[in-house]
């Protein structure tokens, strides 16, 4: 496609300095995590760290009894239950949706899309009173339940179109076998929609390990907080700004996202662009 | 006889079966789509509708609440601070939709020439897009510090600037400010999503241009643009009404200030809701703002699939 070596010369040297231009924010942040406090707040700017140190690390992991620690956890547990509860959701809707007939299912279908549409953001304050009435405020369920319901349509949507790829003849010849509904989901349809279910499961431990308006509505008490909103109240918190926090909280909490990201990235464009690219 | 009973028997029961096989099955059906339409309902279909009958009441967090019609609405569309927030944030959308689309786009054609190391580039450019709003703003935040921030020590060193800049200090560098962070945050998402568009394209469309002698400029203009208009459309709607929403960069980078000059309608919402717990005034700005964002997707959609049509 590109004319001349030329035209590829420029081209590369474009990528390369922009790719470093992307990756400068996180060389910096991470520089700056393992500066001893001393040289953090320098002019000029100490462009190498020197001495290495982690004591900010091993800092920040005792901070106050070990809170953010509890925000780490709290982030973890709230992350694993949206995902189990989003995946066993949406895989049991999505081999509804394809293979069974009950009245009523194009009309539910269609309503469970039209809820794409609708900001859970717009729904804060009535959320608010009924987890309020249910007694869930400050607990993991709020976040988990809410999370849950607004990544479930898109989800379910996935699931469709993935046991939509399931050969008919595949399920007939199971139950000509006398295998139930349970067993054909189990043993016939799972290992085919695997990658599927690995998308969604993907998809919400990202969004509700990033998320922050929600857990700060919903959790008020400070070992209940997720990690989103504890790091932000401890890098900027009260007491003036601390850098060094800031930092090294931030590299912490990039770990598994950038985890999952590096190990399944295919999975991971998929969920956030629908599968709309190729490789 | 005896033969006769034992058939009828078992047809019937072939027919019980049957009947009892298909009954199983619709109850199949309702059973597996019963956890998603449980949560569907609770957490969202009856917030939807509950958020409509609060925002017809006064609704304090103490005391008793009393209906009180449209007034909630009159209040706000005269109300100044309202206005104030709307205009901030249509103006960081204005701003930031057009920044996002060119870095986008442009990253999008870098990845598409086949030159080596491609995958490399685009995972780097994607990364930004996996960490949370919040430490994106955090990180920026120590980039953009006005005495030991890297960016103005560049800027120093480079002599285009003699006194440090307090970027956070005022609208007229914190938003631009914030527009940059935005665009390294999401430029990775939206490349994907035209990157996708592009290689849907046939090969040959480009290689009947070079036969007719157009050059990488007219190519781009006449073949890759006008054929990328739908994912354009689906890019810019998801972007567009992530931007009307914006809050976490702006609470954690300029809290709104100074004087509520960069507060966004969902910051004002939340000032409502939670900290002066006005509910019944933030539930009306919720319908509000969710009526405006529909319109907003639908008009979007309309304009991107007609001229997508004229080509």
């Amino acid at each position: 496609m590109v004319d001349s070596s030329h035209t590829r010369r420029i081209l590369l040297t474009t990528n390369i300095v922009l790719s470093m231009l992307f990756l400068l924010p996180f060389i910096w942040t991470l520089a700056t995590s393992v500066k001893i406090p001393n040289n953090i707040q320098v002019y000029p700017p100490q462009l190498v760290p020197r001495p290495i140190t982690t004591e900010n690390y091993e800092y920040l992991w005792d901070l106050n009894d070990g809170i953010f620690r509890r925000f780490f956890v709290n982030s973890v547990l709230v992350s694993f239950g949206t995902m189990g509860l989003v995946v066993v959701a949406s895989t049991l809707a999505g081999y509804s949706f394809v293979w069974h007939h009950f009245a009523g299912k194009e009309i539910v279908f269609v309503l469970l899309l039209a809820a794409i549409l609708i900001p859970f953001q717009a729904l804060l304050v009535p959320l608010f009173q009924l987890m309020r009435d249910l007694k869930l405020l400050n607990t993991y369920w709020a976040l988990i339940f809410i999370y849950s319901t607004f990544q479930l349509p898109f989800s379910i949507f996935m699931m469709r179109n993935a046991f939509g790829t399931v050969p008919h003849a595949l399920r007939e010849s199971a139950q000509l076998d006398g295998a139930g509904e349970w067993r054909i989901l189990r043993h016939v349809m799972l290992p085919l929609v695997l990658p599927g279910i690995v998308t969604v499961a993907i998809y919400s431990f990202y969004v509700s390990w990033n998320e922050y308006l929600v857990a700060l509505v919903f959790t008020t008490r400070e070992e209940m907080k997720t990690l989103t909103v504890g790091l932000q109240q401890l890098s900027v918190g009260t007491y003036g700004t601390r850098w060094e926090t800031l930092t090294t909280g931030s590299i912490v909490s990039f770990i598994p996202v950038m985890l999952l990201f590096i190990f399944l990235q295919r999975y991971f464009i998929r969920g956030l662009t629908g599968g709309a690219l190729k490789g | 006889m005896n033969v006769s009973i034992s058939q009828h028997m078992r047809s019937s029961a072939i027919v019980f079966h049957v009947i009892l096989r298909r009954a199983c099955q619709r109850l199949a059906g309702y059973i597996f789509i019963l956890p998603a339409v449980v949560l569907e309902g609770l957490f969202f279909g009856y917030p939807l509708l509950r958020t409509l009958y609060i925002s017809l009441h006064d609704w304090p967090v103490l005391g008793t609440k009393h209906y009180i019609g449209l007034e909630n609405y009159d209040y706000i569309l005269s109300n100044e601070q309202f206005w104030e927030a709307m205009r901030f944030t249509g103006l960081y959308t204005v701003v930031v939709t057009p920044a996002i689309f060119i870095v986008a786009f442009g990253l999008a054609v870098l990845v598409n020439q086949g030159l080596p190391g491609t995958t490399f580039f685009r995972s780097v450019y994607f990364v930004p897009v996996v960490i949370s709003f919040v430490s994106s703003s955090l990180i920026w935040l120590w980039i953009y510090h006005d005495l030991y921030g890297i960016l103005n020590y560049i800027l120093r060193e480079l002599h285009l600037i003699t006194e440090p800049i307090v970027w956070m200090g005022e609208r007229k560098t914190s938003l631009p400010a914030i527009v940059i962070m935005i665009v390294w945050k999401t430029a990775g998402f939206n490349m994907v999503i035209l990157l996708a568009g592009m290689q849907s394209i046939p090969e040959q469309v480009y290689e009947s241009a070079a036969l007719d002698g157009a050059n990488f400029v007219q190519r781009m203009r006449h073949i890759t643009l006008p054929l990328l208009r739908p994912s354009f459309a689906l890019a810019m709607v998801v972007s567009v009404a992530g931007s009307v929403l914006a809050f976490d960069q702006f609470k954690v980078m300029t809290r709104g200030g100074p004087a509520n000059t960069t507060r966004t309608i969902m910051m004002y919402i939340y000032d409502t809701s939670f900290a002066y717990f006005r509910l019944g005034e933030g539930a009306a700005m919720a319908i509000l703002l969710m009526v405006m964002l529909i319109a907003l997707s639908v008009v979007q959609l309309r304009v991107l699939q007609r001229q997508a049509v004229e080509y």
